[in-house]
Parts: structure tokens; C-alpha cells; sequence
């Protein structure tokens, strides 16, 4: 028998008092899933909790790393083969600078976007739904396994959440929605 | 008789996210004859001009009508034009991310897209303009066949790191907010749609810390992004700056080049909007505060731009070096007098008035006008720059009159049409209006209602 509760909530403030709820019943905040068409969050922050994201120190480092990758190709390959600059330094700060400047953009650039990646779990299975849904605005999924099911339900029904798998074994009896087929 | 922005657009008080997924997708599903119109037209403008590039490269560069002196001519306008054009977009949706604009929301990917498109248009031209364009790879840092590397000192290096970081951010930036979109057609799509909006949402699911990541990345890039933005007009610019021929060795070169780029960018942007929400029936989403809010920020630009535009002319009138007095003439009572003076009256004298008098800049059909003119008076400010000193170096007995050729006009011509098919394949292929961005902003606004039914959601 699964133990896994799914419930949908209209309303972002029914959401975040569901997951206060449960938090403050002692559910463990990993086993806590919101899944949503928008990005509902609280302050700013995931309302169930997560992670700090390393995204802007990620970037910062990107930065340095691309500046000193820009900063070596001009010096490097302008002292391997030496031309004649006509009285100026080989690698003029002024120059190399606008170089390490873009450098630096394009190292900020990959090194956020690959932090995160990591930290979203991007790019993930190539998920495509196995049945017919359909997803509208103002609506979250709230989805609890490995917890007490009754208990869970019974939480998140107070709360306001409308359950989509109400069967016993948590896989059937979902409302029928039409689709929208593009 | 024209319309005003607020008569045409029927938004309700309160939306549901049904209704905004089914205006904001139907594009995708729904194509017009208009549509297939414009689509054979533009299909048919950038032939020719494939044609004429064809010609170009089977005679050489000479058949475009380039001689001595005037190497630059429409290649170049049309490279700095372009580039100025790509301000629309990630800049402008940076800035007003950063700043926390709510009313950015329907506008920033109609503007991100015209970025992306704008630089791979306008960095064509370097490779056109070079003749021989299967020796492209000759303008990227590396050991080429003489074991020699490009000279760092050239700004047209420069254009190239910074052209390469504009493009590398702004296609990032457009797609990272477009991974949730393509998760909710994926979710809607059947067979081969379903299969490709798969691939390209990379597995969004839309759980708490995506969205909280997404956001994270979202604010860093657009902080990154701003600097560079303005570094890539402000290099091209100097590609001309750094020379000291008349009218190019200038200090304020720069961040005229940067004010004239936000200028053409917007009114671009605002163009590509009265399309839009004409064709695709946005007027629930492109509502007048965004039209307004756009007018009087080309407002600011069309000052700003006058301003630079005096300073520049006037300085050299009363420095009176005759060099310089040559290129001067040449352009306000000479033989590019009639563009120069059509650019003051396409950049400030006919817009200003529909800009600064509220009850003008709230007709669309007016606002388009005034956008389209500065688009063409920015072109034709992009040319007057580079053909005019061309064609009065220091010395005199190299001064010639500038004449075009039919493969340089269609070539022109063509990229416009290529701006355009980009475009419309864009709409075609995704949500031109950021539909989870505006579904927040309605919840913000306390605007969007709650579904009677069941929403999606099997992840």
C-alpha cells in the first residue's frame, strides 16, 4: 500500500499554511513535495524549505576564473609570437582589461548556469505525463510520502487541499480533467 | 480613425490561469493567412538577398560598390544599426528586473527574442562585409595557419568578445525563463510536440526549488548582463572612436553610440508590440501601462539622443578644424543633407510631440509611427556616421561621393526580412508573452482567480 498523499490547493495562502502545518506536526521537511505552475513562494523562499543556493558565489568565481582565462590568452599568445606594437606594451592594461571585462561576463554567465542546472536537477528524466492533463494557473500540488497517510490527509484537508488520489493505494481516483491538446 | 491603446484592450478585472494559458498559447496552434503572408514575403525578400550575397561571393566584394575610400558602408551601418537594435531586449528586461517593474511582465520576452535575433543578424555583417566569408574563423582568437593570433589592441577584437558574451547571456537569458512555458506545452502537446517541448523543458517539473533557483539565476544574470549590454555599443562605437579620422575620434562616442542603441531598442520593441497584440489578439496583456510606460522611457531616449546629437555637431562647428569641418558640412548642408536633417525630424522633431503629449502617445497607430520613424531615423544616424568620414579622409584628393549597388540594398533589404522570419518562427514556436511571469503578476495584483477545476498535475 502506498503511503503517498497528493493534494492540490488553489490558493497559495492554503498552501503555505499546509506546510506549516505539517512542519509544526513533525513531518520531515524532505519528504515535503509543491509542485506548481507558478512560482509560489514565501518571501521569496521555497515554503517548504530548501537548500541555500550557491548560484551567486558560483557566479562570482565564474567571474574571476573568466577574467584570468582572458587575461592568459592575451598574455600568452602575445608573448609567443611578439609583433611589432609600434612603441606600445605588449599587453597593455587599458586592452586586456576590455578583454578580461567580456571574459569575466561569459565566466559569470557558465559558471551560474551550471550551478544552476546542478542545483535544479537540470536537465532531468525527459518527463512526459502518462495521462491526460491539464494544467491551469493558481494551483499547487502538494505531494507527502513516507509519512503517516491518514494523518497527512487529514493536515492537508484542513488546510483547504482538494485530494486527486483518493484510493486507498494513492493511484486512482483522480478527478477527470479535460485537455487542452495542442 | 485611430484607436487608443486603453479602448482596445477588453482585460478583465480578474483572469484565470485557463484563460491566460489559452490566449497566450493559441499562437502556437492557430495560424492565420496574415501570418503565411508575411511568412512568404519576408521567404521571399531574404532569397533575393541570399541571391545577391551568392553574386557577391561569386564576383567578389567589388559588385557591392565598396571603393576607395569608403570601405564601410551600408555592411557596417547595418552591423551598428542591428547591434543597436539588440538593446531592446535583454537590457531594457534587465533593468526593469532589476528595478522590480511589475508591469515588465507580458513585455520581457517579446523584447529578449528581439535581442537574440538582432545580434545574429547584425553579427553577420563583419562576415558579409569580409568578402571571402568562408575565412570567417580568421576573426576567432587562435593559432591561425601563419602561427599568428589577433591583435588584442584592435577594438574589432574587442567587438568580437563582446559581441560573443551579449549573444552567450541574452540566449541564456531568454531560454532560463522559458523552460516553465515549454513544461506547460509540453504538458498540453500531443505526439511530436510532446516529444520535442520534452526535450527543450529539460525535465522542468516545477517544484519548489526549481522555481527558487530559476529566480536565483534569473536576478544574477540580469545584474550580469546590464554591464555588458552596455560595454557592446559602447565597444562599437569605439571601432570608429579610435581612429582619428574627422567626426569618429570623439569621447562621448560611446555612450552616444549606448543611448542611441536603448533608443532604436525601444522603439523596436514597442513596434514589435502593436504587432503582436493586433495579430495575436494580446490586447489583455499588452494594456496601456506598458505602452505608456515604454513611450515615456523613448521619451527620455529621444532627449537624450537630441542632446548627444548637439553636443557632438555643435563642438565640431565651433572648433572649426577643417577636417572636421569638411565631414560637418558634408552632412548638414551638403550632399547627406537631405538624411540628415530627415534623422532630426524621424528622431526628435516628429516624435517628440506624439511622446510628450499624453493624449497622442495613447493612440497605438501614432506611438507605432513615431517608433517606426525613429527606427528608420536611427538607420539612416547609423549611416550618416559611418559613409560621410569615409568619404572626406584628411587627405583631399581621396574624396569621393558614396554611391550603392543593388547587391548591397538587397543584402540590407534581406536582413530585415531575416529579422522578421526569425521572428514569426519564434511566435510559432513558443509563448511570446511569459506566461508563468504574468500568471505571478496577476497573483501579486490579487488578479487571478482561482480554478473551479482540478488543475494539472501528474509529475
Amino acid at each position: 500500500m502506498s503511503d503517498r498523499v497528493r493534494m492540490i490547493f488553489s490558493q497559495p495562502e492554503q498552501l503555505h499554511r499546509a506546510v506549516r502545518e505539517l512542519l509544526e506536526a513533525g513531518i520531515d521537511r524532505n519528504r515535503i513535495d509543491v509542485v506548481s505552475n507558478e512560482p509560489i513562494l514565501l518571501n521569496g523562499e521555497p515554503v517548504a524549505g530548501s537548500s541555500r543556493s550557491r548560484i551567486g558565489i558560483f557566479s562570482l568565481a565564474g567571474a574571476g576564473i573568466g577574467a584570468l582565462a582572458g587575461w592568459s590568452l592575451v598574455y600568452f599568445t602575445s608573448h609567443a609570437y611578439p609583433i611589432a606594437t609600434g612603441g606600445m606594451p605588449l599587453v597593455p592594461a587599458f586592452t586586456t582589461g576590455i578583454i578580461m571585462y567580456e571574459t569575466a561576463a561569459v565566466g559569470a554567465i557558465l559558471f551560474a548556469l551550471g550551478r544552476f542546472l546542478r542545483e535544479a536537477r537540470l536537465p532531468g528524466r525527459f518527463y512526459v505525463p502518462d495521462d491526460e492533463t491539464d494544467s491551469m494557473g493558481g494551483a499547487a500540488l502538494l505531494c507527502v510520502e513516507g509519512e503517516d497517510p491518514d494523518r497527512v490527509r487529514e493536515i492537508l484537508s484542513d488546510a483547504g487541499g482538494r485530494l486527486i488520489n483518493g484510493g486507498e493505494n494513492g493511484e486512482s481516483g483522480r478527478e477527470d480533467v479535460p485537455a487542452t491538446a495542442l | 480613425m485611430t484607436k487608443s491603446v486603453e479602448s482596445t484592450a477588453p482585460a478583465p478585472e480578474k483572469m484565470t490561469g485557463e484563460r491566460i494559458d489559452r490566449d497566450l498559447l493559441r499562437p502556437l496552434t492557430e495560424t492565420s493567412r496574415r501570418y503565411w503572408a508575411a511568412f512568404a514575403v519576408c521567404a521571399l525578400v531574404l532569397g533575393w538577398a541570399l541571391f545577391a550575397w551568392g553574386w557577391q561571393l561569386h564576383h567578389g566584394i567589388g559588385v557591392s560598390g565598396k571603393r576607395r575610400p569608403e570601405f564601410w558602408s551600408l555592411y557596417i551601418t547595418n552591423f551598428v544599426f542591428w547591434i543597436g537594435i539588440s538593446h531592446a531586449g535583454t537590457l531594457i528586461s534587465a533593468i526593469l528586473r532589476v528595478v522590480g517593474a511589475e508591469w515588465r511582465r507580458p513585455v520581457t520576452r517579446c523584447a529578449e527574442a528581439i535581442t537574440v535575433f538582432a545580434l545574429l543578424v547584425g553579427s553577420m555583417f563583419p562576415i558579409i562585409h569580409m568578402g571571402r566569408a568562408w575565412l570567417f574563423y580568421w576573426l576567432i582568437p587562435y593559432p591561425n595557419e601563419r602561427i599568428m593570433w589577433p591583435n588584442y589592441r584592435s577594438p574589432l577584437m574587442w567587438d568580437f568578445f563582446a559581441i560573443l558574451a551579449y549573444l552567450t547571456g541574452s540566449l541564456i537569458y531568454l531560454y532560463l525563463p522559458l523552460i516553465p512555458d515549454l513544461a506547460l506545452v509540453r504538458d498540453k502537446a500531443r505526439g511530436f510536440r510532446r516529444r520535442l517541448y520534452s526535450f527543450l523543458s529539460l525535465g522542468w517539473r516545477g517544484s519548489e526549488t526549481q522555481w527558487h533557483r530559476l529566480e536565483k539565476i534569473v536576478s544574477v544574470m540580469a545584474i550580469v548582463i546590464i554591464p555588458v549590454a552596455v560595454s557592446v555599443h559602447t565597444i562599437v562605437s569605439w571601432d570608429f572612436a579610435m581612429t582619428i579620422n574627422p567626426m569618429w575620434s570623439s569621447t562621448i562616442f560611446g555612450p552616444y553610440f549606448v543611448v542611441g542603441a536603448i533608443f532604436s531598442g525601444i522603439a523596436a520593441l514597442i513596434l514589435a508590440m502593436v504587432v503582436l497584440r493586433g495579430v495575436l489578439g494580446l490586447q489583455a496583456y499588452l494594456q496601456e501601462k506598458q505602452f505608456n510606460n515604454l513611450a515615456l522611457l523613448l521619451l527620455l531616449m529621444s532627449l537624450l539622443w537630441f542632446y548627444f546629437t548637439f553636443a557632438e555637431y555643435l563642438t565640431v562647428w565651433y572648433a572649426n578644424e577643417p577636417a572636421e569641418m569638411a565631414v560637418w558640412a558634408s552632412k548638414v548642408t551638403g550632399p547627406y543633407a537631405p538624411g540628415f536633417w530627415a534623422m532630426v525630424f524621424c528622431c526628435f522633431i516628429i516624435p517628440f510631440p506624439i511622446l510628450a503629449i499624453k493624449k497622442l502617445r495613447r493612440r497605438t497607430s501614432l506611438l507605432a509611427l513615431a517608433s517606426a520613424l525613429i527606427c528608420v531615423g536611427m538607420w539612416l544616424e547609423r549611416f550618416l556616421i559611418v559613409v560621410p568620414t569615409l568619404g572626406h579622409p584628411r587627405l583631399t584628393f581621396n574624396w569621393r561621393g558614396y554611391s550603392t549597388s543593388w547587391v548591397e540594398v538587397s543584402i540590407t533589404a534581406g536582413t530585415f526580412a531575416y529579422f522578421t522570419l526569425l521572428y514569426l518562427v519564434f511566435v510559432k514556436l513558443f509563448p511570446i508573452v511569459a506566461v508563468w511571469e504574468v500568471k505571478e503578476g496577476l497573483r501579486h495584483e490579487g488578479k487571478l482567480e482561482a480554478s473551479a477545476q482540478a488543475p494539472l498535475m501528474n509529475r
